[in-house]
């Protein structure tokens, strides 16, 4: 069996996995000391035994058996995902649940917690919810069959992953990044709760600078951000490699600011390596898989939406001419000796049944190169004067009603 | 709280699911399933001694799960000689590969299921059966074959 026909098979097993029930530990733990009291309970009364003792256990398996199979015609079957995946899920698999939640942390950067396999940094995400979700994804700094997570979609990147922590585990995580903050908090910027977060990192130019530079491997976490909520208002930190100390505002990190910073990265990079058991409501890895998704196309220079549109096929068109969409400037796009204005990207929220038609619908356009292994995206034009090309992709919705970028960076 | 104690927990907290997915293709629903894991990790955090450490920690509870799956009133370990029956809870969609792993021989059937459902490693699921890594490889390794003749007549495998 070739590797391909294994995970085929591993796949399709997962497609019929039942939906496993919450666990409960307490109740393992009330159950040892019932079953402790009952041993030795039996023990002094083993002797009695008869036909009444037969009759009740006869009796507890009848109601047991019903029970079990009225509440199993009751269940819904459910697919939860073990592995992270490019572009849409599979068909049937469950979204994550519930639907909203509030953001109350992100965090961005290329991390200095690795395992020890690996020599370069991984560039990792996390966004935190107040319902202990963790949503994260990986990047390896370089390829190569070692350096992709287990859970992850591919060796180049890990998919959009998912893990739970209870309350006292979102607790721990908070009060980390909290620290870090009390430590920096002349380097922070603050924005109201209600502007989209997380915020662009690039757009500021306040950091701390921390040893190393932005892309070169070494021992400490030197580019990211950390965002978090703070009652109404969200509060940033930036942190960037000694090498761009002279674009940037700042202070160069201090030893307990620096031991502070690689404790937050250890802890959003592995948390499960760092987090107490009792922390974690579900450690296990699972592949995040949304309710919608946001079917953006871009432009430059920019046309309208409607004549975006009308370079789709028809099937497509018509299911995003039915949806309201968002409309976003980006770069100046220059050809020699002109400015042709900016670029505009266009995105609609869709179901994901309404995204997988139109994914459907598209299946005839040649996929973006370079977002093979990143995420779902076609070429929709060719480009025209050395601009870029018209594209269309496909981006998750988050619990908290945004979307990030999953292409191919930089 | 002893160390086994708090290894215990941990392992329920990281694979509770994985196993009630397993065992609900024993015991028919996710909800006995549920029953019999909690019930297996009581047992296992009761009878602590039974734990020898010549393997690990997860394979002796996947023994402990298996024998109260199938109410065995055993010594307490899970005999090879006990091998359960499992089938999919629900294969409605996927009839197809159902089909092909009812044809295996229920030893070949359960390796599978622990392969592909409860993601262990042939180290481990020699351990769980109690029949060598080698077993376990040529045991996968057959099934495999079934599995792709039959999948690959009904042109869905590639």
């Amino acid at each position: 069996m070739s590797t391909y026909e294994h995970d085929l098979l591993t796949a399709r097993f997962a497609a019929l996995a039942p939906r496993p029930l919450p666990g409960d530990w307490d109740d393992v733990v009330d159950r040892a000391g019932a079953l402790r009291r009952r041993r030795r309970r039996f023990g002094r009364s083993l002797w009695r035994g008869g036909r009444r003792r037969k009759l009740v256990v006869a009796l507890a398996v009848a109601v047991l058996v019903a029970a079990v199979a009225a509440a199993a015609y009751g269940t819904v079957r459910v697919l939860f995902l073990d592995k992270g995946f490019i572009g849409l899920p599979p068909v049937g698999a469950t979204p994550s649940a519930p639907e909203s939640a509030d953001l109350v942390l992100h965090w961005e950067g290329f991390t200095a917690t690795l395992p020890p396999q690996r020599q370069a940094k991984d560039f990792v995400r996390a966004w935190v919810y107040a319902d202990g979700r963790i949503i994260w994804d990986r990047r390896p700094h370089s390829p190569g069959p070692e350096r992709g997570i287990p859970e992850g979609a591919n060796e180049l990147n890990s998919g959009y992953l998912e893990q739970r922590v209870t309350p006292d585990g979102l607790k721990a995580v908070r009060s980390a990044v909290a620290g870090l903050f009390d430590r920096s908090r002349t380097l922070l910027e603050t924005f109201p709760t209600d502007d989209p977060w997380p915020g662009s990192a690039s757009e500021s130019r306040l950091a701390l600078f921390v040893p190393g530079g932005s892309e070169v491997p070494d021992v400490d976490p030197s580019w990211g951000a950390v965002e978090v909520r703070d009652g109404n208002r969200v509060v940033r930190l930036h942190w960037r490699g000694l090498d761009i100390k002279d674009t940037f505002e700042g202070t160069i990190a201090t030893p307990e600011q620096l031991s502070a910073l690689r404790r937050v990265d250890a802890l959003l990079t592995d948390p499960a390596s760092v987090l107490p058991p009792s922390a974690w409501a579900e450690r296990k890895v699972r592949a995040y898989v949304p309710s919608h998704y946001a079917v953006c196309i871009d432009s430059s220079p920019p046309k309208d939406a409607s004549q975006l549109l009308s370079l789709l096929p028809a099937r497509a068109a018509d299911v995003l001419r039915s949806k309201s969409r968002t409309r976003s400037d980006g770069e100046v796009v220059e050809a020699p000796n002109v400015v042709l204005g900016r670029s505009v990207t266009y995105c609609s929220k869709l179901t994901t049944e309404e995204a997988r038609e139109v994914a459907d619908a598209l299946s005839g356009l040649e996929p973006e190169p370079g977002w093979r292994r990143l995420g779902l995206a076609y070429r929709v034009a060719e480009p025209v004067n050395n601009l870029n090309p018209t594209r269309i992709w496909f981006e998750p919705y988050f619990p908290h009603g945004q979307f990030t970028f999953s292409g191919p960076f930089g | 709280m002893g160390r086994l104690d708090s290894d215990l927990e941990d392992l329920y907290r990281r694979r509770h699911g994985v196993f009630q997915v397993m065992l609900a293709s024993v015991t028919g629903g996710v909800e006995s399933a549920r029953d019999v894991v909690q019930e297996a990790f009581a047992q296992a955090l009761r009878d602590q001694d039974g734990f020898r450490g010549e393997g690990s920690l997860e394979g002796w509870v996947w023994r402990i799960a298996f024998r109260v799956a199938i109410g065995s009133k055993g010594s307490g370990e899970f005999a090879v000689e006990q091998v359960p029956e499992v089938a999919f809870v629900d294969a409605s969609s996927d009839p197809t590969l159902a089909a092909a792993v009812r044809q295996l021989p229920p030893q070949r059937r359960l390796a599978v299921f622990l392969r592909y459902f409860a993601d262990l490693s042939y180290a481990e699921i020699g351990e769980v059966l109690g029949i060598a890594e080698g077993t376990v490889a040529a045991t996968l390794s057959q099934a495999h074959r079934q599995l792709g003749a039959a999948l690959s007549a009904n042109q869905v495998m590639a």
